[in-house]
């Protein structure tokens, strides 16, 4: 799970502002758990792109972790 | 982050008001015109450094870094188009227009399009039926203008093919720009709320007064092309159009520039 939800994090940070920034992110996520991860890209979501932007892919990455890894988000 | 946008945005500021001064006052005389190219070129390479320096930041592994290369690019080519545009008008050895400047012009706006295009497809835009339909019929509007102005007012029987070609092209471009700035407007509006929003609203902004200038330039060609003194305002409206252009690529930059700076912060305190 801890490993789906970094991975997650960063195609989705690397999709949005550039792979030196994800692997910023990667590191900053090596000793975090899943919920800490989850809201640090939903704030870094929230704060460039904006409520609408972020709740639209915060509900899809959810529904992503859910789908592979049930009933542990 | 502000600390940092705010003196460049200073500094363009400054930069088009020389630009307008040099414009109206007709400083220099004789040599004016150079002044005014050699502003514009300055304008217009700023804007495209901007925009290597938002590539360079964001990367070409991400959407956004894409569509500023798409976005750059076609800046670039407008650079090169209007380097030609002056080079022909300052030494008239060729009419400049339509010459090979407009080859390079015209390149840039399907440039554009591509470019939004690319956005457009990783955003999710959620629009009321209302608001759809009053977008739709403000395109078609603008759409009608366009075409009554730069493809209809213009055409001439008597004209060469190429001439005819070349100006129904800015027409057509034209088209796409209104696409391109609606569409823009629109992601601008999705971004509401987040630091993002600003660089849309910049290019949106930068996009109308470009197709603003367009629209003049088609109207008034011959007054344009004998300066009769339009063709400085026209020109006017083209270059605030940059500034806003190279805010927008600058703002992009320093946004993904300051969400690294926080996050090495947060990893030197762990």
């Amino acid at each position: 799970m801890v490993e789906d939800a970094r991975e997650i994090a960063y195609v989705e940070i690397e999709h949005e502002f550039g792979e030196r920034t994800a692997e910023l992110y990667k590191e900053y996520f090596a000793s975090k758990k899943p919920d800490e991860i989850l809201k640090t890209l939903s704030d870094l979501l929230t704060d460039i792109l904006g409520p609408k932007q972020a709740e639209v892919k915060m509900t899809h990455i959810r529904n992503i972790l859910e789908v592979y890894v049930p009933n542990k988000v | 982050m502000k600390k940092k946008v705010y003196p460049f945005g200073i500094l363009l500021s400054l930069l088009f008001m020389v630009d307008v001064f040099v414009s109206i006052s007709d400083y220099g005389g004789e040599q004016n015109v150079l002044y005014r190219n050699g502003l514009l070129f300055v304008g217009q390479l700023v804007t495209v450094i901007c925009g290597f320096y938002a590539i360079r930041m964001y990367g070409m592994r991400s959407v956004t870094g894409r569509t500023l290369a798409f976005f750059t690019t076609g800046f670039l080519s407008f650079l090169v188009g209007a380097a030609i545009f002056s080079y022909y008008d300052a030494t008239r050895e060729i009419s400049p227009f339509p010459s090979l400047a407009d080859g390079f012009i015209l390149f840039g706006y399907p440039l554009f399009f591509t470019g939004l295009l690319l956005e457009l497809r990783k955003k999710t835009i959620s629009l009321g039926k209302g608001l759809q339909l009053l977008f739709v019929l403000f395109a078609l509007l603008l759409s009608v203008v366009v075409f009554y102005f730069e493809i209809y007012i213009p055409y001439d029987m008597t004209s060469s093919f190429f001439v005819t070609a070349v100006q129904t092209a800015y027409g057509v471009a034209d088209l796409i720009l209104i696409i391109l700035f609606i569409f823009v407007l629109l992601l601008a509006l999705s971004y509401k709320g987040g630091k993002m929003f600003y660089v849309w609203f910049c290019f949106f902004v930068g996009f109308i007064l470009t197709l603003f200038g367009d629209i003049l330039f088609g109207v008034y060609v011959n007054d344009y092309l004998a300066k009769t003194g339009i063709n400085i305002y026209i020109d006017l409206i083209w270059r605030s159009a940059y500034v806003f252009f190279a805010f927008g690529l600058l703002l992009a930059g320093m946004l993904v520039a300051s969400v690294q700076s926080n996050i090495l912060q947060k990893i030197a305190k762990k």
